[in-house]
């Protein structure tokens, strides 16, 4: 007897669909899954029979063998769990095989039939080719997310052969409301932030513009209390983000969903001690998308950015520049998306204290020597920060507020994107010189940083692009608009100059 | 570049492996002049005289050997080459006083001989400095060269390159660095970019032949070239042995003055200055002191630029006393400043282009 069950397993951030085959025959008792499963979906042969004998099921005493199709490819997980039991009820004829038809599975089962959820549910379950598609009860919202067809939710094995053999009923799942996510980040507010004048504009900029943020300081000067605060001033990811970052954080396993996608731009802070592929994604089986894929379409928190192996952040060059990571492997190669705004933040020396420093000028110039120029050139904004002062420390001011600073910011990125891209930081200089004109004190401002050694031809590029979003927000300020060609004052580029610290002056070495 | 026979027959007696200075002497007093000591030593008729230490029949033996095989051609031509100039005491700029007790023979230079005959203050101290301490040597290298004295110093790490720095940061007088390598080595390596920056703007001297390597005596016998040539010398900051109480010691064999800032009694960088004051030392607390001392007289009041409009504005005012306080940051002036912050920014940005002030990170100075 033959049966096929629609199923399907993961791979990057998408699904993959496959077909489970079930053939069971006369012949020595055995039971083989061939089609390259990797070993969690190997062991689901044990995990099936242990579930059906606890469900009350018969096991076949004769030939089994289960095929995975397409055959080439590898299968990774449990999700094929709950396509190969239906498969096997109805080859050895305990539900009728047009039960089955056009029914795809997803879900792991556990040994007493238990179904289980399944990471990057949202995936796979788009990629199940059926006419209906049945998943664990746990996992029905994140799979309502993306499958638009009929969907059914089982909690254990038996309730679902139950429904099959027409004994009960398969429990619909209805569409749910889109609500937004992400709570846990909203108690995080910029007003909480004390002080700190340079470093709020500065991450005003960086959300509004896209631009990477360096941050040197000595530890309590609040440069990972500022970062964890810059997605609060981000604007809501667009639907076509919500479903692709949504999509990424169920494939990574960061979070089950209730079936609301994420809709608040994501913040990830990987600790340095992250392997290469836990940061850009890869792994044998699934290819599972890595840090900085978690972080696309929001920020990528690198704190201690010296303790990072150098290698792993040169490796970052590509995508920080590009927007998506390419990982190839011997047998494929897949594109993650990776576009996010990179804050990363750093001692200035190794003892971290600012003021009676005990590092040799050896030691210091290593530590700054642990990031290489092309990094260095990724960071448009780079500034330092003290510890605030006892006067910030114990004033009843109030400091602006998330909200009212990403309304600036919506606004902002709305004149970036009448320019064609999506942030400033996106424009190269060829687009940068159509947009921008300098007006003649700006200019000489910058021919005098450029003749001064303390800026190359990238730096301008840089500075430019910083001085526009500086423009930019301050036509928000003041409720102008930007023209198709816009002009930099003095002060903008003055601005943009003062937040672009170079890294020599930062670690107290030589301009 | 012309060269006389007497200089080149010396810089061939300097190039011979291991003729130090004493070494070097005694080659030179076994006759009237440079070419007949060479002509002696390579035809093997040097006299038998008493020795300096170390010095025995086989080492002549070994010079004389090597004497022959240099040819003053590509001695000259290695010195065209790189620009090198060959200094003896009969030259015009010769910068050792004629009463010094240990003199060198000869000094080889490249850059700006102009530099020679400025006013020239010694400054050094230790490689092992603290931040203050390398904060004081910029600033007093900046300052001393802004008033046309040329800072004199040795191109090691900490105090003696930031008081390089700081002399070619305000680019007043000439700095001059006396190396313990030729002047065509660089070392410390990391220096590398000081050192062609000296050579642009300054000068930069040695006594040992172009082509020595590193070799640790080689480094307190420059000291006492430092100590000759400059008029004062200002230790910054030292431990209790450090090698610029040396060069404070050549000093006062000199009959020069020696200055010394003080320091914290906890801090070791700073026993051996602390010492030194206790010795007798001249109290060094800043540039006007420095003048006073050396040269008798109080420092002309600096003539402020003036950058026209803005000249007394309260934010310049606010910039520039943050900047002075020496603790003042961005984020600092931008609490106080109760106006947009895009005014601190341009604001500070031009004042940083008329050098008034320095931006170090967001760290506000004066230079």
């Amino acid at each position: 007897m033959l049966a096929t069950v629609a199923s399907a397993s993961l791979r990057g951030y998408d699904g993959l669909a496959v077909n489970v085959e079930v053939h069971v025959s006369n012949g020595l008792p055995g039971y083989t899954i061939v089609g390259l499963p990797d070993a969690t979906c190997r062991e689901a042969r044990d995990r099936v029979r242990a579930a059906m004998l606890s469900s009350g099921l018969h096991w076949p005493m004769r030939k089994v063998t289960i095929n995975l199709a397409p055959a080439g490819v590898r299968k990774p997980g449990g999700a094929l769990d709950l396509a190969i039991a239906l498969g096997l009820l109805a080859a050895s004829d305990q539900i009728p095989v047009e039960s089955i038809e056009g029914l795809g599975a997803i879900g792991e089962l556990g040994l007493d039939g238990s179904l289980k959820p399944v990471h990057g549910m949202m995936c796979i379950a788009s990629a199940v080719e059926s006419d209906c598609l049945v998943v664990p009860a746990t996992a029905a919202g994140e799979a309502r997310a993306t499958y638009g067809k009929k969907l059914f939710q089982a909690e254990n094995l038996a309730e679902l052969v139950q429904a099959l053999v027409g004994e009960g009923k398969l429990r619909k799942v209805e569409a749910v409301e889109r609500a937004s996510g992400n709570e846990d980040t909203e108690s995080l507010d910029m007003s909480q932030v004390l002080d700190q004048p340079l470093a709020r504009l500065a991450l005003e900029l960086s959300a509004a513009g896209g631009h990477n943020v360096l941050m040197v300081g000595a530890p309590g000067a609040g440069k990972t209390m500022l970062a964890k605060r810059l997605p609060s001033v981000l604007p809501d990811l667009s639907s076509d983000e919500s479903l692709i970052v949504s999509k990424i954080h169920s494939a990574a396993g960061y979070r089950n969903f209730d079936g609301s996608l994420i809709v608040r731009p994501p913040f990830r802070a990987p600790h340095h001690g992250a392997t290469k592929v836990g940061l850009l994604g890869g792994g044998t089986g699934a290819m599972r998308p890595g840090e900085i894929s978690g972080a696309h379409g929001g920020v990528l928190f690198l704190d201690e950015l010296g303790e990072y192996p150098p290698r792993h952040i040169e490796a970052l060059r590509t995508p920080l520049e590009e927007g998506v990571i390419r990982v190839s492997r011997a047998s494929r190669s897949l594109e993650l998306p990776a576009d996010f705004i990179l804050v990363a933040a750093m001692n200035p020396c190794p003892c971290g204290t600012s003021k009676n420093c005990r590092c040799s000028d050896s030691s210091r110039l290593r530590y700054s020597q642990r990031l290489s120029g092309p990094v260095m050139d990724r960071f448009d904004l780079r500034i330092e920060l003290s510890p605030p002062g006892a006067d910030s420390l114990f004033s009843n001011e109030v400091a602006e507020s998330s909200v009212a600073i990403r309304d600036r910011v919506v606004a902002a990125r709305k004149f970036a994107v009448a320019r064609g891209v999506r942030t400033n930081a996106k424009l190269d200089f060829s687009m940068l010189q159509k947009v921008t004109c300098l007006s003649s004190s700006a200019e000489s401002m910058l021919r005098e940083a450029v003749e001064d050694g303390l800026l190359s031809a990238r730096g301008v590029a840089a500075v430019t692009r910083v001085a526009l979003t500086v423009s930019d927000i301050a036509a928000v300020k003041s409720d102008n608009t930007q023209g198709s060609v816009t002009e930099l004052s003095e002060s903008d580029v003055a601005t943009a100059l003062s937040l672009r610290s170079e890294l020599g002056q930062m670690f107290g070495e030589r301009p | 570049m012309t060269i006389d026979d007497q200089t080149l027959a010396l810089v061939v007696l300097a190039s011979l492996d291991g003729a130090g200075p004493a070494r070097l002497k005694w080659l030179l007093d076994s006759s009237d002049s440079p070419t007949q000591a060479l002509e002696l030593l390579r035809n093997k008729r040097l006299k038998n005289r008493p020795a300096p230490q170390g010095l025995n029949s086989e080492l002549v033996e070994k010079w004389s050997n090597q004497s022959r095989r240099i040819s003053e051609g590509k001695v000259v031509e290695r010195l065209v080459r790189d620009q090198m100039t060959v200094l003896t005491p009969s030259a015009d700029c010769w910068p050792i006083p004629s009463d010094d007790p240990d003199p060198p023979v000869l000094l080889f230079a490249r850059g700006d001989l102009a530099a020679l005959t400025q006013p020239k203050v010694a400054i050094v101290g230790t490689r092992r400095c603290s931040s203050v301490g390398r904060k004081f040597a910029r600033q007093v290298g900046a300052e001393l060269s802004g008033l046309g004295i040329s800072v004199v110093s040795g191109l090691a790490l900490g105090i003696d390159r930031e008081a390089h720095i700081g002399a070619l940061v305000s680019k007043g007088s000439k700095p001059i660095a006396v190396l313990g390598t030729g002047v065509d080595v660089c070392y410390p390596r990391r220096n590398q970019s000081l050192f062609d920056e000296l050579l642009a703007k300054g000068l930069v001297i040695s006594e040992l032949p172009p082509g020595t390597k590193p070799r640790r005596w080689q480094f307190p016998a420059r000291n006492r070239i430092i100590a000759g040539i400059a008029d004062a010398t200002i230790v910054v900051e030292s431990h209790l042995s450090g090698g610029s109480l040396l060069t404070a010691d050549e000093s006062v064999e000199r009959g020069k003055p020696v200055l010394a800032v003080p320091g914290s009694v906890l801090s070791p960088a700073a026993a051996g200055t602390n010492q030194l004051l206790r010795d007798g030392a001249e109290l060094c607390l800043d540039v006007d002191s420095v003048v006073e001392t050396v040269y008798g007289f109080g420092v002309p009041s600096k003539p402020k630029e003036s950058r026209g409009d803005d000249k007394g504005s309260p934010l310049v005012e606010l910039i520039l006393s943050e900047a002075r306080s020496g603790s003042g940051t961005l984020t600092t002036v931008m609490s106080a400043w109760k106006g947009p912050s895009d005014e601190v920014f341009t604001e500070v940005q031009k004042l940083a282009a008329s050098r008034e002030i320095s931006i170090n990170g967001e760290r506000l100075g004066v230079l």
